[in-house]
């Protein structure tokens, strides 16, 4: 070890030593009342970080260890999902879809937050916000039941309504392209009323003085809406957009699994990274190139959150989350 | 004195059209599927799904409860794990978060760290499967629908944001008088953090009934089965629910009646949703002060 001098008094280092420990000692509840926490995480969350490591590896499961004496290959079960053309597409799929989640739910809440705020009756506004926040306790699974019963293609309500004007029945469950919109249409009956209630409560959090004065001025409902409610909402619009652009690589698999399955007519538009890598590991057992993408996620979804938290940050000082 | 010009009225008036057909359109498939559930099979087939029920049938709901085991064994382990889960989630939450308030922890933000991270970056799906398969084997264990998913960074956010409200005075007083950290908590602010610990409690419910995704992953013993994934049975192989059902059930709808299958389906659906229907118009402002205190930034 380097000698530092006459400067550093050994006892230094025991004193260090001693200050973790005395603090543990002092406050011996607290870390205790954490301790449970802390092993939870390390089990469920960091273990598996470690295992990331399977990604440059051509996984044996009897090679040492839980498989960890696997040889090592470096890059190539990323060439395998790289070189494929399947990468492009449920790429391509996930980011589209949600961008359009994103937009078409972040439009719909601050336009329903907005309704709400400026409607007056009170039963009607607490009947109807207990109906749309409904649809957000049911599971994705109960949706597409739900979403079988309209638009099953012979005993669907869609398509008999349809019917009953003479127009052919549309195919849902084997055309591919009607389920981007369906898609958007069952994200937003299901989602939007969560944020809602979030921007509402911005909202009634505006001083009314200012919507006070600007009456005074003159201004009509839909002027006062524009250049003080929605300019108002900004800093929580922002928080939440964070959120969501975070994970834009990653694929919704509960809602897309539970509603179209392993259907192979629709996988063109719906297939995202998530069901993709699903299927690799459950029925291909592909587990080096499905751990290779599951790393590539959450590498890509790292970057997003940082990189969109201090863009929001530079924007306006205390959006940001972190 | 609001002067109401014409436009204004018009836009008043368009906000309560809006809010009201969006409010219909999101009861009016439930609705569908509750008639849907207490009509006759064969005028299902013949006829579709309908906004009124026709030939008022209570077939499905009577093999449901009568003709097979599966649902009813289904509510039982969604129940159990349901409420074993929410008691795990609320314990292991509120005890990590309190100590992150406690100004004169010296670790606490190195611990906050640790678990915001988790947030940012997790190992994927991969990793996770082969922890709980081969790691820990909680293949086929019920376990593995109660433990992981019971503590997550977002839900201790909330809950350090609510005590971060409790005066820290309160603590100080109490340690003047002789209280250890422990009795702090249990006594002072366990008592006073009800609202929060109520929240956690109906959102880490309403995500341990609707679990369905970890069966998927790490169940095939359909003993095992919770009522969602049953209903992801039902939906994705036709003939599950027919194959499960006793002889007596089968014989007793007679030679003419066809098993109802669609009708199973949305009788199960209907008995799944069921608690979560009847007791969310209590529990709305809960869930509502809830998304607010994480939401809303001051």
């Amino acid at each position: 070890m380097k000698d530092l001098g006459k400067n550093v008094d050994p006892s230094i280092y025991k004193a260090k030593k001693n200050t973790f420990l005395r603090e543990i000692v002092k406050n011996k509840w607290l870390y205790l009342l954490v301790l449970p926490g802390i092993i939870y995480f390390i089990v469920f969350n960091y273990l598996p970080m470690i295992g990331l490591y399977i990604a440059f590896t051509d996984y044996n499961p009897l090679a040492g260890l839980y498989g960890l004496g696997s040889k090592f290959v470096g890059l190539r079960n990323f060439n395998f999902f790289f070189t494929s053309n399947e990468w492009i597409h449920v790429t391509v799929n996930t980011l589209y879809l949600n961008t359009l989640f994103i937009t078409t739910c972040l439009f719909m809440q601050i336009l329903l937050a907005i309704a709400l705020n400026e409607i007056s009756g009170k039963a009607f506004k607490r009947v109807s916000q207990t109906f749309m926040f409904i649809p957000n306790f049911l599971s994705w699974t109960v949706v597409s039941v739900l979403a079988i019963a309209l638009f099953s293609t012979d005993e669907g309500l869609i398509n008999h309504f349809l019917n009953t004007f003479g127009i052919a029945s549309i195919n849902f469950y084997q055309n591919a392209a009607v389920w981007p919109p369906l898609l958007v249409i069952l994200r937003m009956w299901k989602g939007v009323g969560f944020g809602t209630v979030i921007y509402l409560a911005t909202i009634t959090g505006i001083n009314q003085e200012m919507y006070e004065a600007a009456m005074i001025d003159g201004a009509g409902r839909l002027q006062t809406i524009w250049y003080i409610t929605i300019p108002m909402l900004k800093k929580t619009t922002i928080m939440l957009l964070i959120l969501s652009v975070g994970g834009i690589f990653n694929g919704d698999f509960g809602m897309i699994y539970a509603l179209v399955g392993d259907n192979p007519l629709l996988r063109s538009s719906t297939d995202v990274i998530d069901t993709f890598v699903y299927r690799a590991l459950r029925l291909n057992n592909d587990i080096g190139m499905s751990s290779a993408v599951g790393l590539f996620q959450s590498v890509i979804g790292f970057i997003m959150v940082v990189s969109s938290n201090a863009i929001a940050k530079r924007m306006s000082d205390d959006s940001s989350i972190f | 004195m609001k002067k109401s010009s014409f436009g204004d009225r018009n836009l008043l008036i368009f906000f309560y059209l809006i809010i009201g057909i969006f409010a219909l359109l999101c009861v009016f498939p439930l609705w569908v599927a509750i008639v849907s559930s207490f009509s006759n099979e064969n005028s299902l087939i013949k006829n579709g799904y309908g906004l009124l029920i026709r030939n008022f049938d209570l077939t499905a709901y009577k093999l449901i409860f009568t003709g097979t085991n599966s649902v009813m064994n289904a509510y039982v382990i969604t129940i159990f794990t349901t409420i074993l889960g929410v008691v795990l989630t609320v314990f292991l939450t509120s005890s990590f978060a309190y100590p992150l308030t406690v100004s004169s922890l010296k670790y606490r933000n190195g611990i906050s760290l640790f678990a915001y991270a988790t947030m940012i970056f997790s190992g994927g799906l991969v990793p996770s499967y082969i922890l709980m398969t081969r790691f820990l084997h909680l293949h086929n264990n019920i376990l593995v629908l109660i433990i992981p998913g019971a503590l997550n960074a977002y839900n201790i956010f909330l809950m350090k944001n609510f005590f971060k409200t409790i005066p820290e005075s309160l603590s100080e007083a109490a340690k003047i008088d002789g209280a250890s950290e422990i009795y702090i908590y249990f006594k002072i602010i366990l008592p006073l953090s009800k609202p929060i610990l109520a929240t956690i409690a109906l959102f880490s419910a309403m995500g341990y009934w609707n679990e369905w995704y970890k069966v998927l992953l790490y169940i095939d013993n359909s003993k095992l089965y919770t009522l969602q994934f049953l209903i992801m049975q039902l939906q994705q192989q036709v003939d599950f629910l027919t194959s499960s059902l006793n002889p007596n059930a089968v014989s007793s709808l007679g030679s003419t009646v066809t098993i109802p299958t669609i009708g199973i389906r949305l009788a199960t659906t209907m008995i799944s949703i069921g608690p979560i229907i009847l007791l969310y118009p209590f529990l709305q402002k809960y869930f509502i002060k809830g998304l607010t205190i994480g939401g809303v930034k001051e």
